[in-house]
């Protein structure tokens, strides 16, 4: 499953093999595909691989990054529940979490519509799942005898935390964040299919942009879609792997 | 259960609270975004305090929330009330996710039971789960009205006539919607489904020769599978967003899109509560359901 | 007269190592046979072999299993299972469907029920119901052969009873039995004759006895615990004192509380009432599974008590290689994780990490209920041996009144979280078979 890290560093490093720009029309728009163009052009007459290519990084990035965010926040919130048994600091979150992560995206957005709101969002609208997941493993670890047997021999929160406990969780957790990945990706590209984009060759901008035209050069919407869904079939598929490998190891 | 539903009003009224006050945190400024670059700082001011931003905000929160409980959604940036804007839409996207969950109840238990024992649907499972709604709409488009011309790629239902009047424009969302509500609902099921066949009584009911499907299978099943539709009867309606948008059809996916891009944060609070609020009523009759369909749990008390 | 069960030469294997190797075994209409053996000796995979069932994983791999003729493996024909042979598994609690109400259609008289229990589910009735119920679920097509595998282990002793007399009546109306069990005893008086897995002749493994007089100061005092989870009130009103050198036996069924008292005992669990006085005590915990940190070494396991308890700095060597000598582990054992070790070799661990604080009081929570017979017979004269060599009190929770005779100076019954009674062992379990009258309460089985 390696190639599914090669297929987003490479993501993430291709923009600077693009060989035209990603926003100067370098032919007629809705060009079918030549040798120079191997997907053909967009309605304003745009290379469809250039844009592609400088698409990719922006997505991968952001999504990244409001994944990591939304699991730190929400593995603290799940520790914190899981060591204080008061369920009641789970409750912004599961108030989230009765919203669909869409529109969490789009009122977070009406109010900072930004690149730092679009992670803030996509962040929030996984912190949920993040915490009740992080909040389950630690409960089960934190109900073990050797935790216990720790606790009565008077051991500090530091070791408690840091060595009886996070290690066990840490599987569960990093297998999460996978799947926190997947849906982070899902609603960065949604951003972008609505017009929210915070680059101007976000794919899902291509997909929408290409819609349209799609019965005069249907390549230009075709390879969107299937970059979008071949990065998060992939990526779900390694975090599915991640994940079931991390439930073997409580042993 | 009288907890329970305490817990529910509670968390909708954090919620409200969230919606409400947590974005005003924001450091985002709406009146500028829907005014343009453009506007003038007195134009910005003029316009704030028209709409009563230049309140404190517990104070227009207070005033929103009891509006709330009398049914009043408040009005929108443009003026408009937001109950008179959401009507019809919400209407038409129920109708969407109606037609969807109908569609999606025998087909999500029947091919939730085959993937517990069969990998090829499990797998096919786990990739449509992948996919994201609007690229599963838009490869729809692709397929069925571009290249087959079977349906309609756009949903052109004029303003006041009921979609049910179009049912050629309704098949390609309400496809959609299946494929997106299906991928979670067969996963959920068919998990469900495998950890009861690797149970000791449907190992000890099978070594008895006792055929076991109905009697232990599909009960042990079915509270999960309640649960999933309700959750996913209500998220067909926010979730169906994207999908609305592909297709152009006339539900809230349209309006709250227009919102978000004029900055009108009235009609987007209204609609994410409306749907926190379906869901947590979705949650808690799943809750009831499951307590009804376990016997030792409806014998408990 | 044409067997009614036969394995011939059958093979078996799991990740290409052998479960079965070549096993031949037959079993005449109305023959009564025992198939002994340690846990992971492949008794179960027996057993499920002639019922023509593999659980994932295990492959056929030659020879065959024949009931009444009909080829078994790889799927046996329709109509044999639960017509000619029916199956009784283990853990009653988990064999019932629990949506499934007790039927008017079983024999319910055939294993001596009543049928007032037509229309209740399995979680309202008691262990030995639920296991009786399952006997007429597997008898309901009437079989001429019954596969049993361990079926009265996790019974408390009064379901045992109730289980065995009906499948002695069975054996005695004629219907075949294969019986799998770990315990000579269980099945001498039923069985025909006894099938070992290994082919050694059947063996005893007796429990060592350990009790030594004492009369040295009170080393532990509980009086009057009260505690609770939440609103469920789970002890009440518990006195008990062990003294130096001495072993208290507390002696209950699953769910009356013997887990609570040892974490109120150590000040895991703060009563809601009442005082524990006693210093220097040690809890070593049930689940062999769980005590021990699976990212942790044995090392780090004794390191950290010698540390924080009795104030050590390093070098820790000597002191680790003399608890694990202590235990019956080699040093080299100090690098290994919990993985790496038996289920009985975690239990040594978990002791020797009890040992390093030096405690004047053990708490042993369950410590062998997890183990085969012949592990839990050496765990348990190490810790005899542990408490002559340093005057330890142990207070040893189980529910095994065999195992409680054996290596308690004094015994205490906990009834639904009282005291029901207390007294010298060598007066109140000369007969453990006697005891369970004080067990007696039938009460639904919590799983």
């Amino acid at each position: 499953m390696k190639w599914v890290l090669a297929l987003v560093a490479g993501l993430i490093a291709l923009p600077s093999f693009a060989p035209h720009s990603a926003t100067k029309p370098i032919g007629a728009p809705y060009s079918w595909p030549t040798w120079a163009m191997p997907f053909g052009t967009d309605h304003l007459g745009r290379d469809v691989l250039s844009r592609m290519l400088h698409g990719g990084r922006p997505l991968v990035l952001t999504s990244l990054a409001a994944a990591a965010a939304g699991v730190l926040l929400g593995a603290a919130v799940g520790l914190a529940v899981a060591l204080t048994k008061r369920q009641m600091l789970m409750w912004p979150l599961d108030a989230i979490a009765a919203v669909p992560p869409t529109l969490v995206l789009l009122l977070t957005l009406t109010a900072m519509p930004d690149r730092t709101g679009l992670v803030l969002a996509v962040a929030i609208a996984g912190a949920p799942l993040a915490a009740r997941v992080t909040q389950a493993a630690a409960a089960q670890v934190v109900g073990r005898a050797h935790v216990e047997i720790a606790i009565a021999r008077g051991e500090n929160w530091a070791w408690l935390l840091g060595r009886e406990i996070l290690p066990l969780v840490g599987g569960t957790v990093l297998a999460d964040a996978g799947m926190r990945f997947v849906s982070s990706v899902h609603l960065v590209a949604a951003a972008g299919f609505l017009g929210l984009s915070v680059s101007d060759s976000d794919w899902g901008l291509l997909i929408v942009e290409a819609l349209p035209g799609a019965p005069l050069q249907p390549w230009a919407l075709l390879v969107p879609v299937l970059g979008v869904a071949l990065l998060a079939v992939s990526s779900n598929l390694f975090a599915d792997r991640v994940a079931r490998r991390s439930r073997g190891m409580l042993g | 259960m009288i907890t329970r539903l305490a817990t529910g009003a509670a968390l909708l009224a954090v919620l409200s609270f969230l919606v409400f006050v947590g974005v005003e945190l924001l450091p985002g400024d709406p009146v500028t975004t829907r005014l343009g670059p453009t506007a003038t700082p007195e134009r910005v001011e003029a316009a704030r305090h028209q709409l009563g931003l230049d309140r404190p905000v517990l104070v227009r929160y207070g005033e929103w929330a009891s509006g709330l409980l009398s049914g009043d959604l408040g009005r929108s940036a443009t003026g408009k009330p937001v109950s008179e804007m959401l009507a019809d839409r919400v209407g038409n996207s129920a109708l969407l996710a109606g037609i969807s969950l109908t569609l999606l109840i025998p087909l999500s238990l029947g091919l939730g039971l085959l993937a517990a024992t069969r990998r090829v649907v499990s797998a096919g499972a786990l990739v449509l789960a992948s996919v994201p709604e609007f690229v599963l709409a838009v490869g729809a488009v692709l397929l069925f009205a571009i290249t087959l011309r079977w349906f309609p790629a756009v949903s052109l239902i004029p303003a006041g006539s009921s979609p049910l009047a179009h049912p050629s424009a309704l098949v390609l969302p309400v496809l959609s919607l299946l494929a997106v509500g299906m991928a979670y609902a067969i996963r959920v099921i068919s998990s469900a489904a495998s950890t009861v066949l690797r149970s000791p009584h449907v190992e000890f009911m099978r070594l008895n020769g006792i055929p076991v499907l109905r009697t232990a299978v599909i009960p042990a099943v079915l509270p999960v599978a309640v649960q999933v539709w309700l959750v996913t009867g209500v998220s067909l309606v926010g979730g169906g967003v994207l999908v609305e948008k592909v297709f152009g059809y006339p539900g809230i996916g349209e309006l709250l899109v227009v919102s978000v891009q004029s900055g009108d944060l009235p009609v987007v609070q209204a609609l994410v509560l409306i749907l926190g609020g379906a869901m947590l009523l979705a949650l808690l009759l799943a809750d009831i359901a499951i307590r009804f369909l376990t016997p030792r749990l409806r014998t408990a008390s | 007269m044409k067997p009614l069960v036969e394995l011939s030469n059958l093979s078996l294997s799991a990740d290409g190592r052998p479960l079965l190797d070549g096993v031949n075994l037959t079993i005449a209409p109305g023959e009564a046979v025992g198939v002994l053996g340690p846990s992971g000796s492949g008794k179960t995979t027996l057993a499920l072999a002639v019922l023509g069932h593999l659980r994932p994983g295990v492959r056929h791999v030659s020879g065959q299993s024949y009931v009444d003729g009909h080829p078994m493996l790889p799927s046996p024909p329709p109509g044999v299972r639960g017509g000619v042979v029916g199956y009784l598994g283990q853990d009653p609690g988990l064999l019932l469907n629990p949506y499934a109400k007790v039927s008017a259609d079983l024999p319910l008289s055939r294993v001596g029920l009543s049928t007032s229990l037509v229309g209740r589910y399995p979680h309202q009735l008691s262990g030995g119901q639920q296991q009786r119920v399952a006997l007429a679920i597997a008898l309901a097509r009437q079989p001429r052969l019954l596969v049993l595998d361990e079926p009265t282990t996790a019974l408390d002793v009064l379901a045992k009873t109730e289980v065995l007399t009906e499948l002695r009546r069975l054996r005695d109306s004629g219907v075949a039995l294969l019986w799998i069990s770990h315990d000579l005893d269980t099945v001498d008086s039923l069985v025909d004759r006894v099938f070992t897995m290994d082919g050694s002749a059947p063996t005893r493994s007796a429990i060592p006895r350990t009790p030594s007089t004492s009369d040295g100061p009170i080393a532990l005092r509980a009086s009057g615990l009260h505690a609770a989870h939440g609103s469920h009130r789970v002890l009440n009103d518990v006195d008990l004192d062990v003294r130096e050198g001495e072993c208290l036996a507390v002696l209950g069924a699953s769910g009356v509380g013997k887990s609570t008292l040892a974490r109120c005992l150590v000040g895991l669990h703060k009563p809601s009432s009442g005082a524990v006085s006693g210093s220097d005590i040690q809890l070593v915990p049930q689940n062999p599974a769980e005590s021990l940190h699976p990212r942790q070494d044995v090392r780090t396991a004794l390191v950290r008590p010698l540390r924080k308890i009795r104030g050590m700095r390093r070098p820790y060597d000597a002191e680790v290689h003399r608890l694990l000598d202590a235990v019956g582990l080699p040093a080299e054992f100090a690098s290994r994780l919990p993985g790496e070790l038996s289920g009985g070799q975690r239990q040594r661990v978990a002791l020797a990490r009890a040992l390093a604080a030096q405690p004047k009081v053990l708490v042993c929570d369950e410590i062998t209920s997890a183990l085969d017979a012949s592990t839990q017979a050496g765990v348990l004269s190490l810790l005899g041996e542990l408490r002559q060599r340093h005057g330890l009190a142990v207070v040893f929770i189980t529910h095994d009144a065999q195992v409680a005779a054996a290596v308690s100076d004094r015994v205490l019954v906990l009834v639904n979280g009282r005291v029901a009674v207390t007294g010298r062992t060598d007066d109140l379990l000369a007969r453990p078979e006697d005891l369970p009258a004080l067990l007696l309460e039938e009460r639904p089985c919590r799983t």
